[in-house]
């Protein structure tokens, strides 16, 4: 039988073994010469270094911290948030040092080339060889027990959503002192500024920015079915939402494992006046009468008003949904609102952005659970000082990277909300300058410890409610959380 | 009796029966073809199609809709990402680890075949066993290694990686090849004067010439395949792999680039189209070369 191959060589007239011969001896040449170029480094030309390096002083700052336990002392988190802050010494910026950078490919693309720029010019202007790498901000966690199983990597980099820094608080440059001398020149950090990042007293990561989740609906939807503006309270969505799906425009908050799942249930716990863990954050306060109450309501706006595609969705799924026009609200970042700007004109334009609602009973509340990114500092960094220079004067841009994002890089030190927040000029998005009350990071009412970091980044918070809308009773859903949650909290030292 | 004989003639099959059993075979051919081609078929409308369409879950999405064609997503693909140079890198990873798992995999699976040695059989499933591992547990010590030897963050790291998966694989299909040439052939040119070299080099290597072909092809697939190694070994836009590439400057945050995203799958997915086509009896001769021992 007479192969294809065969046929196309011999309209060439070559015959098929001497093709094959060629295309072989093509395939080891070719292999060779790029195995030696790849092996040097790809061909990238690395930058000179400047040819006479200024002496720098290693600042307090920069000095890794001694070996830590594992464990995690909640009590002692608190601590730096009681204290007011102190001017420390700010590292200087090592001349002929390199900076190598991690951070996610942000949802604005226009901040990643604002930071790309900035980084290159503060390279230039400080004599440092500064490089910034952008990854999917899902693949952050693999690249970080990469570079800590290796001690190798990057320098510098950028937790998203998912804080790691008591996983890796042993691996980790302290902060302490940056992190006093912005927040002194700031007025402070914002309560979930203070939360995030600080362990056993020691700033491990210094809170970048949050990224608020308002509610975003269809005005047009919402009028059909007569109300003219996003409801104020949870009972009242409800209604509104059991309208909107019987016309066929259902709502939907994820019932799976992905990270708007965490802070969407998160909004819904908290409103209700349900909390994680008591304020010192040693006690597991997850069963109450007020988690009950929220997964209740859970289950009823689930059957209501959503269908079940939510338990596939993963963090692009609520913002398809809103795309596909059929969507009335989703709780989410501002992306999905801007996207529409672009990809479906006609759905912005019906679109608007909501508060959280408030949630019922004396201890509910308009509390909306928010992401947050915050830098960390390898101890095998080339210079801890280059990069406690850089994060230090990142800070410093505030107004210029909260211009680029539109407000979507939310700050985390006081003095950043006075109004007009940088950003924000737009009417839409004006709403967001009144959010530094109601946002929240996961472990309320405690600090983010390195239980809630677990209990975070395996989603217990959506399968509580998951687990209810799919027949168990609220009350088994919720016990099924509390073991969860004393499980983790026990296996990090703490009491639970 | 003629009529008895007449209907106990055997039936010759009828022109119906023919047609019958050929639409059959078409059918099942075509639903696979459609089954098979639908991905691709998918990546090239979504690579032409308009956002507003994409996202219109009233249009039909097998076809072109009211927004027509555009080339905006080509366009944000080549412009704005590093997406040659990550094409560039994919190529250079590819063959490498070709080379290497020839190199390597073709005299292991000659010696698992031919030489007698205690233990050959047994050690050709460990070496097949070892594929078996899957690289999200292999990533975290094999990192340390490539830190080691000073290529992390490098397309080093990808070149020395990949081979622990495509060797073991490879040797196993060689091995299994060569044991399907007689050895009468090679012991007829040793009796004829070539040492075990040069009956290895004039006999054993161009019978082998579908085996080596099938082990490439192999090698240079699941070096494209690979997302895990790509992902935790290489982080520098410049030393990306294209399928790194494409997933971590086209999806940002919770907004996925689909069209550019379906741009990138389907260029990078051509390289390997035309290498399957252009061998593929080749490789349907080295995959099947030892099941029929």
């Amino acid at each position: 039988m007479e192969s294809e191959l065969n046929r196309a060589l011999g309209r060439v007239d070559m015959p098929r073994r001497r093709f094959v011969r060629l295309v072989g001896a093509a395939l080891v040449g070719g292999a060779a010469t790029s195995l030696l170029a790849a092996c040097g480094g790809g061909g990238a030309a690395p930058t000179p270094a400047p040819a006479k390096p200024a002496e720098s002083k290693p600042a307090e700052a920069a000095k890794p911290a001694e070996s830590k336990p594992a464990e995690s002392k909640p009590a002692e988190a608190a601590k730096p948030a009681d204290k007011p802050a102190q001017a420390g010494p700010v590292a200087k910026p090592k001349a002929g040092a390199s900076l190598r950078i991690l951070v996610w490919s942000h949802f604005v693309p226009a901040y990643d080339e604002w930071l790309d720029n900035y980084a290159k010019q503060w390279g230039e202007t400080n004599k440092v060889e500064v490089k910034v790498d952008h990854i999917r901000n899902a693949d952050i966690p693999a690249r970080l027990a990469a570079e800590s199983a290796a001690g190798a990597g990057h320098d510098l980099f950028e937790f998203q959503a998912v804080l790691q820094a008591a996983t890796y608080q042993d691996k980790l440059v302290d902060l302490t002192s940056a992190a006093n001398a912005v927040g002194q020149k700031y007025g402070g950090w914002t309560d979930i500024g203070k939360k995030f990042g600080v362990i056993d007293g020691q700033w491990k990561a210094m809170m970048t920015y949050a990224i608020l989740q308002p509610h975003i609906y269809r005005k047009d939807y919402f009028a059909e079915v007569g109300y003219d503006k996003f409801p104020d309270d949870y009972p009242t969505l409800l209604e509104a939402s059991i309208k909107l799906k019987e016309k066929d425009h259902p709502c939907g908050l994820p019932l799976s494992n992905c990270n708007d799942g965490n802070h969407n249930w998160r909004s819904v716990l908290y409103s209700f006046g349900g909390a994680e863990q008591s304020e010192d954050g040693k006690k597991v306060t997850i069963a109450s009468d007020e988690t009950l109450a929220a997964i209740q309501y859970g289950v009823e706006l689930y059957n209501k008003g959503m269908t079940d595609e939510v338990f596939s969705w993963d963090d692009a799924g609520n913002n398809r949904f809103l795309l596909s026009g059929r969507g009335s609200w989703i709780d989410n970042a501002t992306s999905a609102y801007i996207t529409a700007k672009s990809q479906a004109p006609d759905i912005y334009n019906n679109s608007a952005i909501a508060l959280n609602p408030t949630g019922p009973g004396p201890k509910g509340g308009r509390r909306n659970g928010v992401d947050a990114n915050a830098w960390g500092v390898w101890k095998w960094a080339n210079d801890p000082d280059t990069a406690i220079a850089f994060i230090v004067d990142w800070y410093d841009q505030w107004q210029e990277w909260g211009k680029v994002t539109s407000g979507y890089n939310s700050p985390p030190l006081v003095d950043m909300w006075k109004k007009p927040m940088p950003g924000l000029e737009d009417p839409d998005f004006k709403i967001m300058e009144d959010w530094r009350e109601l946002s929240f990071v996961a472990g309320w009412q405690g600090p983010f410890h390195g239980a809630i970091e677990e209990i975070n980044s395996t989603f217990v918070m959506p399968n509580m409610f998951a687990r209810a809308v799919r027949g168990e009773t609220p009350e088994a859903a919720m016990k099924w959380a509390e073991g969860e949650y004393k499980r983790i909290f026990q296996q990090h030292g703490i009491g639970g | 009796m003629a009529a008895l004989a007449a209907a106990y003639q055997p039936r010759r099959p009828s022109r119906l029966r023919h047609v019958r059993k050929r639409a059959l075979v078409y059918a099942g051919l075509c639903f696979y073809a459609f089954i098979a081609g639908l991905p691709v078929y998918w990546m090239f409308i979504t690579t032409f199609k308009p956002d507003q369409d994409l996202y219109n879950l009233r249009a039909f999405p097998l076809f072109f809709n009211q927004h027509g064609v555009t080339l905006d997503h080509i366009t944000l693909l080549f412009n704005r990402t590093g997406f040659v140079v990550w094409m560039r890198n994919t190529l250079v990873v590819a063959f490498a680890v070709v080379l290497i798992t020839l190199l390597v995999s073709v005299p292991a699976g000659y010696a698992l075949a031919r030489l007698r040695f205690r233990g050959a059989e047994s050690l050709t499933i460990g070496i097949f066993m070892t594929y078996l591992v899957p690289t999200t547990l292999l990533f975290l010590p094999l990192v340390k290694v490539i830190s080691w030897m000073g290529q992390f963050d490098k397309l080093g790291a990808l070149i020395l990686a990949y081979p622990t998966f495509t060797i073991p694989f490879c040797t196993w299909l060689m091995a299994g090849f060569f044991k399907t040439i007689p050895f009468e052939i090679e012991e007829a040119a040793m009796i004829d004067g070539c040492s075990r070299l040069g009956a290895i080099r004039r006999v054993i290597l161009p019978l082998s010439l579908a085996g080596m072909l099938t082990v490439g092809i192999f090698a240079f697939t699941l070096s494209m395949q690979d997302f895990v190694y790509a992902l935790t070994f290489v982080s520098s836009s410049d030393q990306k792999v294209v399928n790194i590439g494409v997933v971590t400057e086209l999806i940002r945050g919770d907004v996925f680039y689909w069209g550019s995203l379906m741009a990138g799958a389907l260029i990078a997915g051509v390289p390997v189209a035309i290498l399957y086509s252009f061998f593929l009896d080749y490789f349907v001769k080295g995959i099947t070369g030892g099941a029929v021992k």
